[in-house]
């Protein structure tokens, strides 16, 4: 009787066992959409949530300011990018992008689309070569940029001490420098800096 | 009654040690099949044998290390620092303690555990990293490898262990390249410090044979045109042994018969991996004497239930087969790192390397057409003493 009811309470322990473990989110694969405009921080390093904070601090900035406020024509831009200074392989393409996409769409500047340069002059060698004279673009009529975009994205951190610990402190600071230069006089004629610092606590003791 | 509980027993140890031999991991046959073929200059064979690196090997950034090597022998740069990169995450995650993995290699032996590399073996990965930016031309990349050396060299993260000039050099370097010359100078002085012979000038990087007297950089005029070669030589050998080579230990350039220049030894791998066990012997030591301890604990345990077969069984297996060494490294690593700085032509598009042995006799001559990148005037590229590939 008694070795009747070990059994059954070991298969029963065995099953609730399997049912909780299927039943469990963390056991199985999810997905879930986000809202880009949350932030949502999984470390300390810079991630995509401070890209669009950033790009839209430095953008904002920008587009109302006695720079661009002055022009009497929207003045035509060339991005040359933001240098990484961090020790993380991020894409500053994609802070130059989105500020880029941001002025553009506010029509306060225009720019001219330097990374597209090589299949722009093959698509112009091409119509000139098989395009009818009607829909051909004419050659040499491209704009000159006035100013340039540029920049730097540095990166400063801090972790704690070498000591017994359950887990490790750690603090990043970043700063976004964008600056635009006049071309003709090489006078920097608008900068900004944006900043940010967060502190991350991780585990050193895990399963 | 007795019989039953001996069989039962036996049963049990069989299946602890099936376990024990299984989560050892005898062998990576692939590993070293991969090592044998890229050190005979067949890259393309060596770079299959790694095709598929699980994801949840405990050798996994071993693999990575490994493969990212094969990868940039064969001018697979993108790819080479792709896995490169991959390992340094791996790494990264194994900061985290696994209290499983520590349980484990308390029992069996040290190689149970994650391999993330010797502190020499991390800066390293980013030195490497850094050659294959370069020699795709992407500065800012190979400069973030370079703030990550120093991350890897600093005192608070490397403790004890031995650091090397040659990624202090590269970390310098690469700053240099994006116009960042006091941060250049800090890591040129600190790899000047770490040489034995020779001298570093920390505010151009370029080599002197000896120190100067008055400890003073002399002034010296910057050539129109320079080449940067990091040359490689040799092995990191494997197992008890820490290096194998053809008995190069330096090279010189030359290019249209003329020499530009000679290589100044920066590291030594079997130094650096000899340092490293120097540092881990008195706690290996005492790890593994805790080890045995528990393990004879357990044999003795079967001795006083009258089971005196199943205690030696236990001895023979737990600790004759299973107590070994943790013998695993970054095993396609070159011996000797070293670096040629040296005045070139303008729009140098080839260059020869000599590797010499010690009296100055040409070991082998490679002939230099790729990498050769250039950022202003500087020429940057690099070249290791293997076979060529057939």
């Amino acid at each position: 009787m008694n070795m009747k009811f070990v059994a059954s309470a070991k298969i029963m322990t065995a099953a609730a066992l399997v049912l909780g473990l299927c039943g469990c989110q963390a056991f199985r694969a999810s997905t879930t959409d986000l809202n880009v405009n949350d932030p949502e921080h999984m470390g300390a390093s810079y991630d995509y949530s401070d890209m669009r904070k950033l790009t839209e601090e430095v953008a904002n900035e920008l587009i109302g300011s006695e720079f661009l406020i002055k022009q009497q024509t929207p003045p035509v831009m060339v991005v040359v990018g933001v240098q990484n200074r961090t020790s993380d392989h991020n894409d500053t393409k994609s802070l130059t992008d989105r500020i880029r996409t941001m002025v553009l769409k506010s029509g306060k500047a225009q720019f001219i689309n330097e990374s597209r340069r090589d299949e722009l002059l093959r698509e112009q060698g091409y119509q000139a070569a098989n395009a009818t004279k009607e829909t051909q673009v004419a050659v040499s009529r491209q704009m000159g940029a006035k100013y340039m975009l540029s920049g730097s994205l540095v990166e400063m951190e801090s972790r704690s001490p070498r000591q017994a610990r359950l887990s490790r402190q750690e603090i990043k600071y970043y700063k976004l420098t964008i600056e635009v230069t006049d071309l003709e006089t090489s006078l920097i004629a608008w900068t900004t800096e944006k900043e940010f610092s967060r502190k991350a606590s991780l585990p050193l003791i895990g399963w | 009654m007795n019989a039953r509980r001996t069989i039962a027993c036996l049963r049990l140890v069989g299946a602890a040690i099936l376990a024990a031999l299984l989560v050892s991991g005898c062998a990576t046959p692939a590993l070293d099949a991969s090592r044998h073929d890229f050190y005979q200059g067949n890259y393309d064979k060596a770079e299959k044998e790694l095709a598929d690196i699980p994801a949840t090997d405990k050798d996994r950034v071993l693999y990575l290390m490994e493969r990212g090597t094969v990868r940039q022998a064969r001018g697979r740069y993108e790819d080479s620092s792709r896995d490169f990169i991959a390992a340094s995450d791996g790494i990264d995650k194994l900061e985290t303690y696994s209290l499983s993995r520590g349980a484990s290699s308390m029992v069996i032996n040290d190689a149970v555990q994650d391999f993330r590399g010797a502190p020499y073996e991390r800066s390293l990965l980013h030195a490497f990293t850094a050659k294959d930016f370069l020699a795709l031309g992407k500065w800012d990349d190979a400069a973030v490898e370079a703030r990550r050396i120093i991350k890897t060299l600093d005192p608070m993260a490397r403790g004890d262990y031995p650091e090397d000039a040659y990624s202090r050099y590269m970390a310098g370097f690469c700053l240099e390249l994006i116009d960042d010359p006091s941060n250049a100078a800090l890591q040129y002085r600190k790899a000047a410090g770490l040489m034995q012979s020779g001298w570093i000038n920390e505010n151009t990087g370029r080599f002197l044979a000896a120190p100067p007297a008055a400890g003073v950089a002399p002034r010296e005029a910057a050539p129109a045109h320079e080449l940067v070669c990091f040359i490689l030589i040799g092995g990191s050998g494997s197992g008890s042994s820490y290096a194998h080579g053809g008995g190069a230990v330096y090279a010189t350039v030359e290019n249209e018969g003329q020499t530009l220049g000679r290589s100044y030894h920066l590291s030594d791998t079997a130094e650096l991996a000899f340092s490293t066990e120097q540092v881990e012997a008195v706690r290996k030591a005492a790890k593994t004497v805790g080890r045995v301890l528990v393990k004879e604990a357990i044999a003795e345990s079967f001795e006083q239930r009258n089971n005196p077969f199943l205690a030696d069984l236990i001895r023979f297996v737990m600790i004759g087969l299973l107590e070994r060494p943790d013998t695993r490294r970054w095993e396609t690593l070159p011996r000797l790192l070293q670096v040629a700085r040296v005045p070139c032509p303008a729009g140098l598009k080839a260059f020869d390397v000599t590797f010499r042995n010690a009296a100055g006799t040409p070991v082998q001559t490679q002939h230099v057409v790729k990498p050769i990148s250039q950022r202003g005037n500087i020429y940057v590229s690099f070249c290791r003493d293997l076979p060529l590939a057939p």
